[in-house]
């Protein structure tokens, strides 16, 4: 199989997850919990993976890395523990239903909010465009760093300052950029960060994490035992202890660490480059074919990350896709990827794409094969 | 090993020895168990040397120390 669906998940797993996978199940006990050396071992690994994603974002306090079950779970974090009655919050029109939704139950809470529309290849219109968005009552943005259906990436450093000129909390979803796009949360304006370990982190599938970077904690979504201060009734102020109820994903959380490791030697700079090439050489082959349908400006590394959708004329986008895997052994993804407030600004709302997303496994004669096969669905 | 600082998590218990090995104190984390009477179950670090020194510097890099033990009472 020729797969292209990695911005759902990445596959393969490189070898150094794998085996941290392996050693975490043939060693692990509870991190966390008990004081035998199975236990304080495990507690180690999962601090150590903390430090290793800290220093990864230029990070410097690892207690503000949470790990959490998906990007999704963090974001629902933020934006529930933080937004209250008459809050008002700013979102992109390229948002994901992992924020559009928690969101949209905030308003029967009389939660409030805006979408500021974002301008491919115009970041001057689009930071207009979110600063025209913001009220009085506006306490929080939410942005994505760059869209899971067009790969356009939004200037999140530029828009997280303007906020913070206006006293506005900032919440950035990385879901698809951490790993391919270099962040550095030292100096930066992104108040929490919100991601997807098993993506381009290539950790194993339920892994995310939230980062705070900075001294506003939100309110917890669930409660529980944490192996700390278990006299108090209440739940713990510390960090990450207060959102790291339950055991923790360790086997998950290890594969993680393997990943980081795996990304920070081939370095994230010549990842985005690789797989950006390949998204541009697949859109100039694409856009030669007459039954292709593309949406975007030509992807450039300035404002895309390497995620392409198209569609073919007279095709519905699920019987692309569904041809592309089972004629040519190429996996896609189809239908709305769970953000049709993207669909709708690319007037796909109907139609929904078909997307590709490369990894750092993807080769030239993937594109080469994926493009022959568009060719011949007519 | 038989002087205990007594801290909030395992993270920063973690953390903590981080720190001190940083500056040559060797420690070990240690799991304290819930005493009747004398808090909840937590984590702190065993150290044989440089207490004082240990926990000033604990200090220094933000970390609390919620209590020391010695000897038999660790």
């Amino acid at each position: 199989m020729i797969y292209l669906d990695n911005g759902a998940t990445t596959f393969p797993k490189p070898q150094s997850v794998i085996s941290e996978v392996n050693n975490a199940l043939k060693t692990s006990a509870n991190p966390g919990r008990g004081g035998h050396k199975m236990a304080i071992k495990a507690s180690e690994m999962v601090y150590n993976t903390r430090v290793n994603l800290a220093q990864f974002l230029n990070l410097s306090e690892p207690s503000n890395v949470i790990f959490t079950l998906n990007c999704t779970e963090a974001l629902n974090i933020v934006i529930k523990g933080l937004l209250k009655k008459g809050d008002h919050v700013v979102i992109s029109s390229l948002e994901h239903n992992a924020v559009l939704r928690p969101i949209e139950k905030l308003k029967n809470k009389g939660v409030t909010y805006s979408v500021a529309e974002v301008v491919e290849g115009d970041d001057e219109e689009t930071i207009n465009n979110f600063r025209n968005s913001i009220n009085d009552k506006t306490r929080l943005l939410v942005c994505t760093h760059a869209s899971n259906v067009f790969g356009i990436k939004l200037p999140v450093e530029r828009i997280c300052a303007l906020c913070h000129q206006y006293g506005i909390l900032t919440c950035v979803d990385a879901a698809q950029t951490v790993g391919i796009v270099p962040i550095d949360l030292e100096n930066s304006s992104i108040d929490f960060l919100c991601l997807a370990g098993h993506k381009g982190l290539y950790g194993p599938m339920g892994t995310g994490a939230l980062i705070i970077n900075n001294d506003i904690i939100p309110d917890t979504l669930i409660e529980g035992g944490t192996g700390s201060n278990s006299d108090n009734y209440n739940q713990p102020e510390i960090l990450p202890d207060r959102f790291e109820s339950g055991t923790a994903n360790f086997i998950g959380i290890r594969g993680l660490n393997g990943g980081i490791n795996f990304i920070k030697n081939r370095g994230v700079e010549n990842i985005y480059k690789k797989e950006s090439e390949l998204i541009s050489f697949a859109y100039n082959n694409l856009k030669d074919l007459d039954n292709v349908i593309l949406y975007t400006n030509e992807p450039s590394i300035k404002n895309n990350v390497p995620v392409l959708s198209f569609n073919i004329k007279n095709y519905d986008c699920e019987t692309v896709s569904d041809i592309l895997s089972s004629r040519y052994g190429i996996a896609t993804r189809s239908g709305l990827h769970c953000a049709p407030l993207a669909h709708k600004s690319y007037n796909t709302l109907d139609t929904g794409t078909v997307r590709i997303v490369p990894s750092v496994f993807t080769t030239k004669n993937n594109i080469k094969a994926l493009v022959n096969a568009v060719y011949k669905i007519k | 090993m038989d002087n205990l600082i007594k801290l909030s998590s395992v993270t920063q218990a973690m953390k903590a020895k981080d720190i001190l090995k940083k500056h040559g104190i060797h420690s070990k984390v240690h799991r304290i168990p819930a005493k009747k009477g004398q808090g909840s179950c937590s984590y702190g670090l065993l150290i044989n040397k440089r207490l004082n020194e240990a926990v000033n510097i604990l200090s220094e890099n933000n970390i609390k120390v919620f209590g020391r033990a010695f000897g038999e009472n660790v």
